[in-house]
């Protein structure tokens, strides 16, 4: 109907951007293009009508894809980026999908994809197993005779840090979650919003990172100064402040494109001085993930959140004043430290603290190796 | 002073909040435009594309959902946020001349609690619970503060009829003498409509937390109710505050909705200039800080009023 | 109008509260007996204590949200998933329900009720308040304070952490030692 065709193309875009292992330069590419569209990107599958796979989607997270492809609502497209010369093209095509009442008609009466393999826990994305577009459960889970709906079985329960006794959900964080390190899964026994217990998982092999590309001799200015932006934009996006979370995104994608250092100095200046002032986040954001105080944590991991986003931002202030100035962008030591000592940085941390943790970390798992797969 | 419309003043209460509604998300679109260097015209579109977006979109269901809590939450979230309005006058007209006005309000906007936490808990997912039982806990925080400043204002006015409080403004607007509770009560109505920077139960951070799983017609419902229930807070700044539809020039229903985009304005630029503020820290502050604060406010404006 | 508004309250609070033992799901317990809680606040309301019904149903509503944390944290199966039924001792549960329903309803139509010729007053909430506590309002407010003192010392006397457990035995640390650092340090 006429109706639906003119709802359709007003609709505005919500991309869900999907960070693939080694995806990385593909990603950049993609938040880039959706900032100038003005595009909001989407926070969980049920808002979001384009999914945006960026980099090279492994066979585990193929699988993770396609369920959270179930989980979006039509009018939606699925769009894979590979590389960074092809996003404006891709993105264009996605919209004229989105645009297309019969296909999008189409694709709302068309059943849920069957074909996402067995569902094991660490497939998932970052819902439980209860969730479903469909109305079939294909979770084979044996529940020994109790007829439930959905053949979901009872959570389990077990004593939480106030000596109550509560019920355990087992919730996957990654790999298809919005502002979280590609690659990383972490495995939570929630108790309410406490993390109880994680373990950590990895996918993906390693193919190079792309902040520290092999064989250079030393990373390159501009490179480190857009990795701490990204991470800044990282953290302060889930912090909550978004305002500044965005103008950092705008100053790093500035960065990737090679502009002067004179250019980038004042505004970066800006907003680094906004956000050092801001009382608000300093008390937030103290006592946040404290790493422990001995000679095994790397140095650029000291301290807690807070220490670590100002260790950014004087870093890249740093970076533009004097080139020279060695620059201490994190590697491979403190990747593999992370993936350690996640498991005791995060055991009996609320839901919200866990993520800031991870973000204030923000490991590059590009950096590990082929075959260092780590359960911690 | 106030007086009450004719039956068709209950059919325009809806119109002029979806008016202020819009016009707030409007306002706050182009904020978010201009810190991302973007095109404010489109921005300002886009509470209107999202509308019809949402409308067109699939409706979803989720496993062992309780789909009556789930869908009904946000119905009930727009309906008390109308209804929390329809005692607050626009000039001299109020939809409901209600004696108790000012706990009739409170009353409308505790419905919230209770919308948001089915919202979070009826779809089944993990992180729509833990948004749920954020706002809970956010309503615990902000709820004492609050009612201790509504009950300042009614001590200051002597009655909790609001014609009655706008009416014991006419000399001297309460903001003058009771700045605490002015500062208080804009800081609840962030928390009570969980807005920026109160906004953790719909937080990012958790896939959107309880609107994690809402999709289509049911979003539209809730998303408009959350926006409603800042606009009837605003709203409500108005006659307990700021003097109500007193001004001079303009007619004082033109006033009234002056003061009220003015506050929106104030709400929706001071939420973006701060990080969402979690209740593991707020909780603290808002039982230690802000309720002896609005008691102090209290008890100084009980004494000026003996 | 009015007596039409009353069977309409006292049909949906009984046939809420029913509904609390019928349904499966916790939460769904817990809503209709907000339900049945709001019909009865509404009855208030008929009798023209405004003041008092509004604040009926405003504290109904928190209280069954705080509630519904509970029953749901102590309770098994809350979604309501499995079928379950939520009435225990039927027999003995029923004999006391029915005598104090039949004890109710004869002193409602035996009892002789006073009638009055005054017209009824111009704001009963306030009048209901000055006779209420009007000559002994010292007492209500001493008995507010100890309520409120009474409320605090079960919760004090309940955790078990205290201020020995968060500031040490000689109440010496600078911070307390919580699970989760607080906002104001305190």
């Amino acid at each position: 109907m006429d109706l639906s065709a003119r709802l359709l193309r007003l609709t505005p875009p919500r991309p869900l951007v999907v960070g693939a292992p080694g995806g990385t330069a593909a990603r950049l590419a993609v938040e880039r293009a959706v900032r100038e569209r003005g595009w909001q990107p989407a926070m969980s599958p049920a808002e979001a009508n384009i999914l945006v796979v960026a980099g090279l989607a492994g066979h585990t997270l193929e699988a993770c894809v396609r369920q959270v492809w179930n989980l979006v609502p039509a009018p939606r497209a699925r769009v894979d980026v590979v590389g960074r010369e092809d996003v404006a093209r891709l993105l264009d095509t996605a919209l004229r999908v989105l645009g297309d009442v019969d296909q999008q008609r189409a694709e709302a009466t068309r059943p849920p994809d069957a074909d996402t393999g067995h569902v094991e826990a660490e497939s998932h994305h970052d819902v439980t197993p209860d969730e479903h577009h469909g109305d079939h459960g294909h979770h084979g889970h044996d529940m020994g005779g109790m007829d439930m709906p959905g053949s979901v079985p009872m959570a389990d329960r077990a004593d939480d840090r106030d000596g109550l006794t509560l019920d355990q959900l087992h919730v996957p964080l990654g790999p298809v979650l919005p502002l979280w390190p590609a690659g990383l899964i972490v495995h939570t026994r929630l108790q309410g919003d406490v993390v109880q217990h994680v373990t950590v998982e990895r996918l993906g092999a390693g193919g190079g990172s792309f902040w520290r590309p092999p064989g250079d001799d030393g990373p390159d200015v501009h490179r480190a100064v857009a990795r701490w932006l990204d991470s800044s934009a990282r953290l302060l996006a889930l912090a909550g402040w978004t305002d500044q979370s965005v103008v950092a995104m705008r100053l790093r994608d500035e960065a990737l494109t090679g502009a002067p250092a004179a250019a980038l100095r004042r505004p970066l200046h800006r907003w680094a001085g906004r956000v050092r002032r801001s009382r608000t986040l300093r008390w937030l954001l103290a006592g946040i993930g404290s790493t422990p105080d001995d000679p095994t944590t790397p140095a650029l991991l000291a301290g807690d959140a807070l220490t670590r986003l100002r260790r950014w931002l004087d870093s890249t202030e740093n970076a533009l004043e004097q080139p020279p100035a060695p620059l201490a962008v994190p590697g491979m030591r403190e990747t593999q430290w992370t993936m350690d000592a996640l498991p005791e940085l995060l055991a009996g941390v609320e839901l919200a603290a866990a993520r800031l943790v991870v973000a204030s970390l923000d490991p590059d798992l590009d950096v590990l190796s082929r075959h260092e797969a780590h359960h911690g | 002073m106030v007086e009450q419309t004719a039956w068709w003043g209950t059919l325009l209460l809806p119109v002029v909040l979806a008016v202020l509604a819009l016009a707030a998300a409007t306002f706050d679109a182009t904020l978010a435009a201009r810190s991302a260097g973007g095109d404010l015209r489109a921005a300002a579109a886009a509470p209107l594309r999202s509308v019809a977006g949402l409308l067109v979109q699939q409706r979803r269901r989720t496993l062992a959902a309780d789909t009556l809590l789930w869908r009904g939450a946000g119905i009930v979230l727009l309906v008390a946020a109308v209804m929390a309005a329809l005692v607050t006058p626009l000039g001299r007209w109020a939809v409901g001349d209600l004696s108790v006005g000012v706990v009739w309000f409170n009353a409308m906007e505790i419905v919230a609690w209770a919308a948001v936490w089915l919202a979070g808990w009826g779809g089944n997912s993990a992180f729509a619970l833990v948004g749920g039982y954020r706002f809970v806990a956010q309503g615990l925080a902000y709820e004492l503060p609050h009612m201790f400043v509504l009950t300042t204002v009614a001590i200051g006015a002597g009655s909790l009829r609001v014609a009655d409080i706008v009416a014991a403004q006419q000399d001297l607007w309460f903001v003058v003498w009771m700045p605490i509770a002015f500062v208080v009560y804009l800081v609840s109505v962030l928390a009570m409509a969980f807005f920026r920077p109160f906004d953790q139960p719909v937080g990012g951070d958790i896939g959107g937390g309880a609107l994690a799983e809402l999709s289509g017609v049911d979003r539209l419902v809730f998303v408009a109710g959350r926006w409603v229930l800042l606009v009837s807070g605003a709203a409500m700044a108005v006659p307990l505050f700021l003097g109500g539809g007193s001004g001079p020039l303009l007619p004082d229903w033109a006033w009234s909705l002056v003061k009220t985009a003015a506050v929106l304005a104030v709400l929706v630029w001071a939420g973006r200039r701060v990080p969402t503020v979690r209740m593991d820290r707020f909780t603290e502050v808002a039982w230690m800080v802000l309720i002896p604060a609005t008691l102090l406010q209290a008890l100084f404006v009980s004494i000026v009023v003996i | 109008m009015r007596e039409i508004a009353f069977w309409v309250c006292a049909v949906g609070a009984v046939g809420a509260g029913v509904a609390v033992f019928r349904v499966d799901s916790m939460a769904r317990a817990t809503f209709a007996l907000l339900a049945s809680f709001l019909f009865a606040g509404a009855t208030v309301l008929l009798v023209d204590l405004t003041y008092l019904g509004v604040l009926v149903i405003l504290m109904m509503i928190m209280e069954m949200v705080i509630m519904v944390v509970f029953m749901l944290m102590y309770m098994m199966n809350p979604a309501g998933l499995m079928p379950m039924t939520m009435v225990h001792n039927q027999k003995g549960s029923l004999a006391i329900a029915i005598g104090t329903f039949a004890a109710l309803a004869a002193g409602v139509y035996l009892v002789d009720w006073p009638t009055s010729r005054t017209p009824r007053p111009a704001d009963p909430t306030m009048q209901l308040g000055t006779a209420l506590m009007g000559p002994n309002m010292l007492t209500m407010i001493v008995l507010g304070l100890a309520l409120f003192a009474t409320i605090i010392a079960t919760v004090v006397l309940a955790t078990s952490r205290g201020r020995y457990e968060r500031y040490g035995h000689r109440l010496d640390r600078g911070r307390p030692d919580d699970p989760v650092r607080g906002g104001l340090g305190q």
